[in-house]
């Protein structure tokens, strides 16, 4: 038998007690509604802690922050399998392989199919044995007219080629392919009689001939990469569901029946207590979002990004957030006073949190959205936080700026009311059940 | 028997933990129905860009009609917006909110130029690239038209063409629905977390009750984790079937080996949520980390759209160990396995993968319930 000793006293009591504790001043509800989570720190570290780094680990998709005017090229991973041999395949392998990350595909159907499903590579290429002496007759065939548009294109041997979804690289490379092949092609048909290495050689020239490119010029003051205002936006998701919990456990203390009953009768004025509930909850959502802002200034995530920025846009965009966290405040009171417990709450802010953020459009690139889906986003905080953290990005200082940062700030309010009216609505009707000692129909 | 049936109707009649682990895979695959469908779609859409339409660009040869060609029709490349100046096009990309790639400009000298927006677009980055091969190959047709003067250019075959190796087509849409079911069978282990936590001294009368009384252990927790896993694996199926047909999404028609997939990994699962609930935290706190941990694991399965997914692939690469750990991850890449494979060896293997940390998890669980001793009992 073990000696090992469990806490005398189980959770859910010393709540109880902490809520239903006696004010020792005018400010003892206060108190009482922070120690709850103070007490706890469990309970802030998972709801807040874990899902922030969620968002601290999202931006490790971003890359380094290019410098001034550097273009980043995209180099897909790209994989050849080569059944030819030949000249014209080798060209076209290093053309390729020059233009991406070449990564090793073996070419058995079990290998290809094992690549396509841990997405090895963005495109694989399958060049079938015969192909160079196939694409030379085609070539050259067509340029002495020997065939007509139709038994061309039959005759013409074609790469069997894999292209991934997970992005539009693989597209990107097919296109690569085809620009040199062509370029070969039409090399081969203007000179039929042409060696097929001087061929090759001018289509790589031709090929390499690439538009000039630059890039365009950041607004005064915004920061230099994404990381930061990736974050910016996706702080709501940790504050959706971290506030909306953590809010519903100090309203679900001071509101579940019997301690609400003792606090009405306690000698403190209703407005009063309500007020300093408020004012609990008001420091837990300060907490929350200093604790989430402070994770995304980390160095080595947004940090370094934030250094070059207006500092005054940075402000506008953390004030955004702020203002945001009136909503998950206003859906962990709507929650409460629709009956939820502690162990409902949690699921609540899971499930919500969740639906805000997909629905919102956090995770998911506004270009990879349908139509439906962006309208759908109106309807949803989360669209109205993006917007003010874009809003307060690009800001000039003129009101044709400032009117949309503000209008997506008071639409965020908005929500935030008319949830936390919702919340009163509920809490009346629940007041007047018999659970909770109010007027009953059967009591006419 | 008995314990695992008062088990089963004490879960069941848990009206708060069976509704939210029922709404979990219902709601979560709604959202993502709602959020992902259509995204192979978008994936392959043409890409916004702009063009300064001035009188540099109509002089250049061939342009405007290269820019026509790829703008419309069914093989379209480009979106295009056309912008009077350089300083309008300049403006609209910067402050365009990333819906534009860059824009397209002719210089007096007669020099295209293509200025790239500098946002980065994680899972649609390559769409800078074809901007670029679209005028990359305008410039080099018109090189070969220099360097052949005289010679007609015929319209090019096709060179690729587009073949499907894996047993059904590759589909991002799919991918985040099995991401759905893999955080969805990680949100059921609430049923053992719920169930275990209760039977823990000084967690519940219950657990008081128990850990006086005369029965073994293992003849307490073996029942109740099991009446967990039916309820969870019951709960998994419902969302299955709503998918499947409720949603209409296609599994390529391996709903058998989805719905194996779903058995093993709901006891993994199962066994997840009973190790978290022998923790020494308050019942609100557990169901909180399991909630937490759930998500936080679904993230490396790429729950949270397109930049997820590069983020779970990269750590996959890297990192295979984490996967095995992570029973969302291994759910996801089965899930996956059954739709790309034609035999299911690799499924086999991942699930004997999860079983392994299904016994792991349980040992774990039934560590943590070894009899106590408890003086204020």
């Amino acid at each position: 038998m073990n000696t090992f000793k469990t806490s005398p006293a189980p959770a859910p009591v010393q709540r109880a007690r902490a809520a239903d504790r006696t004010p020792k001043s005018a400010w003892g509800v206060f108190r009482a509604g922070l120690k709850l989570l103070v007490r706890r720190p469990a309970l802030p570290l998972i709801h807040l802690g874990l899902l922030g780094l969620i968002g601290l680990m999202m931006m490790a998709q971003f890359g380094s922050v290019p410098a001034k005017g550097e273009i980043k090229e995209i180099k897909p991973e790209v994989a050849i399998i080569d059944h030819d041999g030949s000249q014209l395949s080798k060209a076209l392998r290093t053309y390729l392989e020059d233009h991406g990350m070449p990564v090793h595909v073996g070419s058995s159907k079990r290998d290809l199919q094992d690549a396509a499903a841990k997405s090895a590579a963005a495109y694989i290429a399958v060049i079938p044995a015969g192909y160079q002496a196939g694409f030379e007759e085609a070539a050259r065939g067509e340029g002495i007219g020997h065939k007509d548009s139709a038994a061309r294109a039959q005759a013409m041997p074609q790469l069997e080629t894999v292209v991934m979804l997970a992005s539009d690289q693989g597209r990107y490379m097919d296109q690569l392919a085809n620009t040199y092949l062509r370029q070969t092609w039409a090399q081969l048909v203007a000179d039929p009689d042409a060696d097929l290495g001087a061929a090759l050689t001018q289509a790589r020239q031709l090929s390499d001939l690439r538009v000039k490119q630059s890039m365009v010029e950041r607004p005064a003051g915004e920061a230099d990469g994404e990381r930061f205002r990736y974050y910016l936006g996706f702080v709501a998701y940790p504050l959706t569901a971290g506030i909306c919990v953590l809010s519903g456990l100090i309203f679900h203390a001071f509101f579940s029946g019997g301690v609400r009953r003792r606090n009405l009768a306690a000698p403190v004025p209703p407005a009063r207590m309500s007020l300093q509930i408020a004012c609990a909850t008001a420091v837990l959502c300060v907490a929350g979002w200093i604790w989430v802002t402070l994770l995304g200034f980390a160095p080595w995530a947004g940090g370094a990004e934030v250094a070059g920025a207006s500092p005054g846009r940075f402000a506008l965009g953390l004030a955004a957030s702020l203002v945001y966290t009136l909503v998950p405040l206003s859906l962990g009171y709507l929650g409460v006073s629709l009956g939820l417990g502690p162990n409902g709450l949690n699921g609540y802010g899971t499930i919500l949190s969740l639906a805000l953020a997909f629905l919102g459009g956090l995770f998911t690139a506004d270009v990879a959205s349908s139509d439906f889906m962006r309208t759908l986003g109106l309807f949803m905080p989360t669209h109205w936080h993006l917007v003010a953290v874009r809003q307060a990005e690009t800001m000039t200082g003129t009101w044709a700026s400032v009117g949309p940062y503000l209008g997506a700030l008071a639409i965020e309010v908005l929500f935030a009311a008319v949830l936390a009216a919702a919340g009163l609505l509920a809490t009346r009707v629940r007041m007047q059940t018999a659970e909770a000692g109010g007027l009953t129909f059967d009591e006419d | 028997m008995n314990a695992f049936t008062c088990s089963l109707k004490t879960l069941a009649r848990d009206k708060s933990t069976t509704a939210w682990a029922f709404l979990f895979p219902l709601v979560l695959c709604s959202l993502f129905y709602i959020a992902f469908t259509g995204l192979d779609d978008a994936m392959g859409q043409p890409v916004d860009v702009v063009v300064v339409d001035d009188a540099a660009y109509r002089a250049a040869p061939g342009l405007s009609e290269t820019v026509d060609a790829v703008s419309s029709g069914d093989d379209q490349w480009l979106v295009v917006k056309y912008a009077p100046n350089a300083k309008e096009a300049d403006h609209l990309v910067a402050h365009g909110d990333g819906k534009y790639y860059g824009y397209l400009a002719v210089s007096p000298s007669g020099e295209v130029e293509y200025h790239r927006d500098w946002r980065e677009r994680p899972g649609l980055d390559a769409g800078n690239e074809v901007v670029a091969a679209v005028v990359d190959s305008y410039l080099q047709t018109a090189a070969f038209i220099a360097a052949h003067p005289g010679a007609t250019v015929a319209q090019a075959p096709e060179f690729t063409k587009a073949v499907q190796l894996t047993a059904n087509p590759p589909s991002d849409e799919v991918r985040y629905f099995y991401s759905a079911l893999g955080f969805a069978t990680m949100m059921v282990s609430i049923f053992a977390t719920t169930g275990v936590a209760r039977l823990r001294s000084g967690r519940s009368h219950v657990g008081a009750r128990i850990a006086v009384g005369g029965l073994p252990r293992y003849r307490v927790l073996a029942p109740t984790v099991g009446a967990a896993y039916v309820l969870a694996f019951g709960t998994l199926v419902i969302g299955l079937v709503y998918v499947r047909y409720v949603l209409g999404v296609e599994f390529g028609g391996r709903e058998t080996g989805i719905l194996a997939i779903l058995a093993v990994g709901a006891a993994a699962t199962t066994a997840f949520g009973a190790a978290v609930a022998v923790l020494p935290l308050a019942s609100g706190a557990l169901m909180g980390l399991s909630a937490g941990i759930s998500c936080l694991l679904s993230l490396f399965a790429g729950l949270y759209g397109p930049g997820s997914q590069e983020l779970a692939d990269s750590t996959a690469e890297a990192a295979p160990w984490f996967t095995w750990l992570n029973p969302a991850r291994e759910m996801y890449d089965a899930f996956f396995s059954v739709y790309c494979y034609d035999s299911f060896d690799q499924a086999a293997l991942i699930l004997v993968r999860l079983a392994l940390l299904a016994l792991v998890l349980f040992g774990l669980a039934a560590f943590g319930m070894r009899r106590l001793r408890h003086e204020h009992i």
